[in-house]
C-alpha cells in the first residue's frame, strides 16, 4: 500500500513539553477551576475539561436510563437497545436505505410473528416455514449493509476503547479519539440517537443471549450474583438482572425496545462529557450545532416500587459446579445521604486494603478467607439499595464458618472503631480523588456519573470533604441501624460436586 | 544470559507525535539513568500532586517449567503477604493504606513488578518501601504457608471459568508446560521449599535485572539522587532471560493438528480456542502478522472472525484474535463462547477463516482499513506518563532499536497483501491445537471435525 493512500501518519518531530510548570495542587479546586459546564436548549448537559499533553479526548454520553427503568415484560431492553445503538441509521451503515426499508419492515413483521407463536407453542406448524422467511429476509437486507458502521468508522480514524454499558441506572457511550475527530464524533452521535434503524435485531437478540450464558448462566459467580438482588428486592426492580432473564431474552419485542428508544433516551436524562486536549469553547459550539437538534420529550412515567422493610433475614442456597461462594448484603439509603457516606467509610474500613478489618482478620490472620470485597451501593445508586459483601472461603472452611467470622469481626468494628481508622480511610479517598485525573477515560466516567444519576458533577470535587464530616459515633449508629440480622439476606454457592449428586 | 541493550532515548524522549489531527503532542521527555549496579532508571515529571513507582525484575511465567511452574506468582504473593525486613507483614499493609496508596506486587509473564502509587507529599515512604521490599523480603515460613494456600485456591477457582480452562489447556498443550505453556498446579505449588523461594528472589531481584519506571511532580535530577540513594545499595547479580524451544513447540501443534482436546464442563455454552506458536518480537516479519490478525480477529467488530460468526449469524458474544509477540517467544489464540449446540460450527468457523489468510489475498480495502486505525489510535500509546513510561521499558527488556517506535508506522504502512499470506502460511501451515470446554453433548459434533481427546 502507497503511504499517500493514508490518513496523515504520525510522524516524530523534536519538541519539547514542560509539564512541571502548571502542577496541579488540589484536585477539588482543580476540577471546579477548570471543569466547563452547560445545559443546553434542550436540556442536554454538557461537561467538558481541557486537560493533558496528548490531542485527544475522552467521549462519554450518558442517560439516566437503566433496566431499573424496566418492567418483567421489557425486563432486558436496555441493554439489548445499547447493542442496537451501534447499528447505524437511515444513512451510517446502508448503501440504500429507500430499499432496505422495505426488507426491514418484513422482517419485524415475521420476527414479531415468530415470537407470538413460540411462545404459545414453540411446536406450531408455522414456525419452521416463518423462521426460514426470517433467514431469507435477513440474508437480503444484509447486500446493503456495511456490518457494525460504527466501528468501521471509528476503528479507521484511530478510535480506541469504542464501547458501551448498562448498569441499573445508566446508560453509556463511551470511545476516545484524537482530538481532530471531534466533529465526526459529534456527527456520529447525535445521529444514532435521532435516527436510529434496529437492523440485524433479531441476530443481536441471539447474542444477547450468549453473552447471559457466558456470564452468567455457565458462572457459578454470576449466576449467584444475579439471584441475590432478586431476592434482597423482591418489589423495586432492582431486582431484574441488567440483561434481562434467560426467558424473557428471547422473547424480547422489536417494538419494546423501540418505545423503550423514543420514551427514555431524551435530552433532559443526557449528558455529555468530553475530558481532554481541546478549545472548550469551539467544542460547546460544535456540541450545540449537533446535539441541539434533538428534539425535547416529555419524562416517562417514574419508577413507583419502593422496596418494602425487609423485616427479617432471607438466605438461600445455589448449587452449581463451582467452587463456594458467599454474598452478604443489608439494605440501606443511596447517595447523596449522609447515612450512604457512612456506610462508603464502613466499606472502607471492611475492606479497603490489606489492612483493613476483615481482610487482616480473615484472610491475613484466620486464614479462613482468600478474597473478600464489599460493595456499597449495590446494585444501583439511583435508588436505595444494598450494602453488599462478596467472600470466598478457604477450604478447608465453609462458607458458613466464614459469614459467622465476618459477624465478628463486623461486631467489633462496631465496638471500637478508632478516630485514627477513620483518618486512614480519609486519606485513601483524598487519595483516590487525586490518581482518578491521571485518565482522560477514568475523569470522563467519574464527572459523567454524578452528572447523570445525581445532577451535579461537582460532588466529584467535594467527596473527599463530605467524607471528612463522619465520625465515629455515625459508623456505630450505622451498625445498629443497618447491619443487623433482620436486614439482611445471605447467599451461599455450593459446590454441586461435593454432594456427589447425592439427594 | 540477555543483555540490555544501550539505549540511544534522548532522540525519542526529545521527540513528539504529530496526530493526524496535525496538533503536536507535546510529549513530557523521558529521563533515563543507569545506576552503578547496572538498574535502569526511566523518569517522567508529571504535572499531578502524586508519586507512581512501579520496579520490574525479569521473571514470570516464561521463566517457568514443569519443575517451578507457579513460582512467580507464589513468590510475589508471598512478599505482598509478608513484606520486608522493615516493612514486615502488617506493618506494611498498614503503612500503605494509612498513606492512602495503592500498592500490588504482581507476577505476569515476563515481569514481576513491585508498584506504588501514593500522594506526593508520602514520596520518600514509597520509595523506603519499594527498595526495601527488593532488597530485604521479609520471606518467612509463616507467610508462605499463607501464600501457598492462597495460590493453589486461586489454582482451583480457576477452573471455574471455562474461558480461562481452555487458554490454559490450549497454551499447555502447545509450549508443553513450559514458558506461556506452565501451568501451575496446587500439589507444585505446595511443594517449593522457603529456601528455594528466596533463592529465586534474590537471583532475579538483582540490579542487571530491574528496571523502575518513575512519574512524579519533581525534577529528574531529585527523583534521580532519591534512587540512586535507595537502590544503590542492591548487588549487581546478572541479568536473566528465559529458555525458548521453538521446534519442541512447533513438533507439539503438527503432532495434535487432527486432535479436538476436550475439557467437559456440565454448564449450557461451549468454550472454542484455537492456537499455535507465533515468533518472537523481533521477527522481521510481525509487522504483518500483526495486520493479519487485526483483519482477522483483532480489530474489534469489523475483523472477520466477529463478522462471520457473532454479526451474521448471532452465534457468540466474546470473538477474538489475539498475537502476542515477546521476547523470545509468542503465541496465537482465536477463540468463541458459544451455545453447546453450535460448538462444531463456531469451530469450523474459526478453522475456516484462518485458513483463508493462507489461502487468499487479503483485499486492499481490509489492509487500508487495518493500518489506517493502527496509524491513528497510535498516538493512544503515548497519551498518559504510564504509558510513554512502560513502552520506553518494553524497548529497554526486548532490545528494541531505539527508533522502534519511530520507524514501527512504517513498517506497519509497507505490510501488503502477499506478505501477509506468505507470513499466515509460515505461522499456520504446522497446524492449530484445538481445545473445547463445554457440555459433553457437544461431542458428537466434534468427533466429525477430529479426533476427541478427553481431558481430565
Amino acid at each position: 500500500m502507497k503511504k499517500a493512500m493514508m490518513v496523515p501518519a504520525l510522524v516524530f518531530i523534536a519538541l519539547l513539553a514542560s509539564p512541571g510548570d502548571a502542577a496541579i495542587r488540589d484536585a477539588g479546586v482543580y476540577l471546579k477551576k477548570n471543569v466547563v459546564a452547560k445545559k443546553l436548549k434542550n436540556g442536554i448537559t454538557v461537561i467538558l475539561l481541557n486537560r493533558g499533553f496528548a490531542p485527544v479526548c475522552a467521549f462519554e454520553i450518558a442517560f439516566r436510563v437503566g433496566s431499573v427503568d424496566e418492567n418483567y415484560r421489557t425486563a432486558g431492553a436496555a441493554h439489548l437497545l445499547e447493542h442496537m445503538l451501534f447499528k447505524g441509521t437511515d444513512t451510517i451503515g446502508t448503501t440504500d436505505y429507500a430499499k432496505e426499508r422495505v426488507i426491514q419492515s418484513r422482517i419485524e413483521a415475521v420476527g414479531e410473528t415468530i415470537d407470538r407463536l413460540k411462545l404459545e407453542s414453540p411446536k406450531n406448524a408455522r414456525l419452521p416455514e416463518l423462521e426460514k422467511e426470517l433467514a431469507r429476509l435477513q440474508e437480503a437486507q444484509s447486500k446493503f449493509l456495511t456490518a457494525e458502521p460504527y466501528d468501521r468508522i471509528y476503528s479507521e480514524i484511530g478510535g480506541v476503547g469504542l464501547n458501551a454499558s448498562t448498569s441499573r441506572d445508566k446508560t453509556g457511550y463511551y470511545i476516545e479519539l484524537p482530538a481532530s475527530q471531534m466533529e465526526t464524533w459529534a456527527k456520529m452521535e447525535s445521529e444514532r440517537l435521532m435516527n436510529l434503524v434496529l437492523r440485524e435485531y433479531y441476530l443481536e437478540r441471539s447474542n444477547v443471549l450468549q453473552e447471559r450464558l457466558m456470564h452468567y448462566d455457565s458462572l457459578g459467580t454470576g449466576l449467584i450474583y444475579e439471584r441475590f438482588m432478586a431476592e434482597a428486592f423482591i418489589a423495586h426492580p432492582y431486582r431484574h438482572p441488567i440483561i434481562g432473564w434467560r426467558s424473557t431474552i428471547p422473547f424480547l419485542s422489536i417494538e419494546d425496545v423501540r418505545a423503550f428508544y423514543r420514551e427514555r433516551y431524551i435530552p433532559s436524562r443526557m449528558t455529555i462529557t468530553i475530558v481532554g486536549m481541546q478549545d472548550t469553547a469551539k467544542t460547546l459550539a460544535l456540541v450545540e450545532k449537533y446535539f441541539g437538534r434533538i428534539e425535547q420529550r416529555p419524562e416517562p412515567p417514574p419508577v413507583t416500587a419502593m422496596e418494602p422493610p425487609q423485616m427479617g433475614e432471607r438466605r438461600f442456597i445455589l448449587d452449581f459446579e463451582s467452587n463456594p461462594y458467599l454474598v452478604i448484603g443489608w439494605h440501606k439509603p443511596a447517595f447523596p445521604a449522609y447515612d450512604d457516606l457512612v456506610c462508603e467509610v464502613i466499606s472502607e474500613l471492611l475492606t479497603g486494603g490489606m489492612s483493613a478489618r476483615l481482610n487482616r482478620a480473615l484472610v491475613v490472620e484466620k486464614k479462613i478467607a482468600s478474597s473478600i470485597s464489599a460493595w456499597n451501593g449495590a446494585p444501583g445508586a439511583r435508588y436505595d439499595n444494598v450494602f453488599a459483601l462478596f467472600a470466598t472461603p478457604r477450604p478447608p472452611h465453609t462458607a458458613e464458618e466464614l459469614e459467622r467470622a465476618i459477624y465478628a469481626e463486623m461486631d467489633r468494628l462496631f465496638a471500637d472503631v478508632s478516630e485514627a481508622e477513620l483518618v486512614k480511610v480519609i486519606n485513601s479517598i483524598e487519595s483516590e480523588t487525586v490518581f482518578d485525573l491521571e485518565t482522560n477515560k477514568g475523569l470522563a466516567r467519574t464527572l459523567s456519573y454524578y452528572q447523570t444519576l445525581y445532577g451535579d458533577w461537582t460532588y466529584a470535587a467535594q467527596y473527599p470533604e463530605m467524607t471528612r464530616r463522619i465520625t465515629v459515633q455515625d459508623i456505630k449508629k450505622a451498625g445498629a441501624r443497618y447491619f443487623i440480622p433482620g436486614n439482611r439476606t445471605v447467599g451461599v454457592l455450593r459446590d454441586s460436586r461435593a454432594a456427589g449428586g447425592a439427594r | 544470559m540477555k543483555r540490555y541493550a544501550l539505549l540511544v532515548l534522548m532522540l525519542i524522549a526529545a521527540s513528539a507525535l504529530q496526530g493526524s489531527a496535525g496538533a503536536d503532542l507535546k510529549l513530557p521527555p523521558v529521563r533515563t539513568a543507569a545506576l552503578t549496579n547496572g538498574i535502569k532508571l526511566f523518569y517522567v515529571q508529571d504535572e499531578l500532586p502524586q508519586v507512581t513507582v512501579v520496579l520490574s525484575a525479569g521473571y514470570g511465567r516464561m521463566y517457568e517449567d514443569r519443575e517451578s511452574a507457579g513460582m512467580a506468582e507464589l513468590m510475589a504473593q508471598a512478599v505482598s503477604l509478608g513484606g520486608s525486613k522493615r516493612f514486615p507483614g502488617t506493618v506494611l499493609h498498614e503503612k500503605v493504606d494509612a498513606m492512602g496508596g495503592r500498592f500490588s506486587i504482581e507476577a505476569g509473564w515476563e515481569h514481576v513488578l513491585i508498584s506504588i502509587k501514593v500522594l506526593d507529599r508520602f514520596r520518600d515512604e514509597a520509595l523506603d518501601i519499594v527498595a526495601d521490599l527488593a532488597a530485604n523480603p521479609n520471606m518467612e515460613e509463616q507467610y508462605l504457608d499463607n501464600a501457598k494456600a492462597l495460590v493453589a485456591d486461586s489454582i482451583r477457582r480457576k477452573y471455574d471459568d471455562p474461558a480461562e480452562i481452555a487458554f490454559e489447556r490450549a497454551r499447555a498443550i502447545i509450549f508443553g508446560g513450559e514458558g506461556y505453556g506452565s501451568t501451575p498446579t496446587e500439589a507444585g505449588v505446595r511443594s517449593y521449599s522457603l529456601e528455594r523461594v528466596r533463592e529465586t528472589w534474590r537471583k532475579h531481584f538483582a540490579g542487571r535485572n530491574i528496571m523502575i519506571g518513575m512519574y512524579a511532580p519533581l525534577g529528574f535530577p531529585e527523583a534521580e539522587r532519591l534512587c540512586r540513594e535507595r537502590f544503590a545499595p542492591l548487588p549487581a547479580g546478572a541479568a536473566a532471560m528465559y529458555p525458548a524451544d521453538r521446534k519442541k513447540a512447533l513438533d507439539a501443534v503438527a503432532s495434535s493438528r487432527n486432535k479436538i482436546f476436550f475439557y467437559p464442563k456440565d454448564i449450557p455454552q461451549s468454550t472454542v480456542v484455537v492456537g499455535t506458536i507465533a515468533p518472537d518480537i523481533k521477527y522481521a516479519g510481525a509487522y504483518s502478522l500483526e495486520v493479519m490478525n487485526y483483519i482477522l480477529g483483532g480489530g474489534s467488530f469489523s475483523s472477520r472472525l466477529m463478522q462471520e460468526i457473532r454479526v451474521k449469524r448471532g452465534l457468540a458474544y466474546a470473538v477474538q484474535s489475539i498475537m502476542r509477540f515477546r521476547y523470545r517467544s509468542g503465541v496465537f489464540l482465536a477463540f468463541a463462547q458459544t451455545e453447546n449446540k453450535s460448538a462444531g460450527e463456531v469451530l469450523s468457523l474459526l478453522t475456516g477463516n484462518i485458513g483463508r489468510m493462507t489461502a487468499e489475498p487479503v483485499p486492499a480495502a481490509e489492509i487500508v482499513w487495518a493500518q489506517r486505525a493502527i496509524n491513528n489510535s497510535f498516538v493512544f500509546q503515548f497519551d498518559t506518563p504510564l504509558n510513554i513510561l512502560s513502552n520506553y521499558m518494553e524497548i529497554a527488556y526486548n532490545e528494541l532499536p531505539a527508533d522502534y517506535y519511530i520507524s514501527y508506522l512504517d513498517r506497519i504502512n509497507a505490510v501488503d497483501a502477499g506478505e501477509i499470506m506468505r507470513e499466515s502460511r509460515d505461522l499456520f501451515s504446522p497446524g492449530l491445537i484445538t481445545v473445547v470446554v463445554g457440555n459433553e453433548s457437544v461431542v458428537p459434533e466434534l468427533r466429525k471435525r477430529g479426533e476427541v481427546v478427553v481431558l481430565k
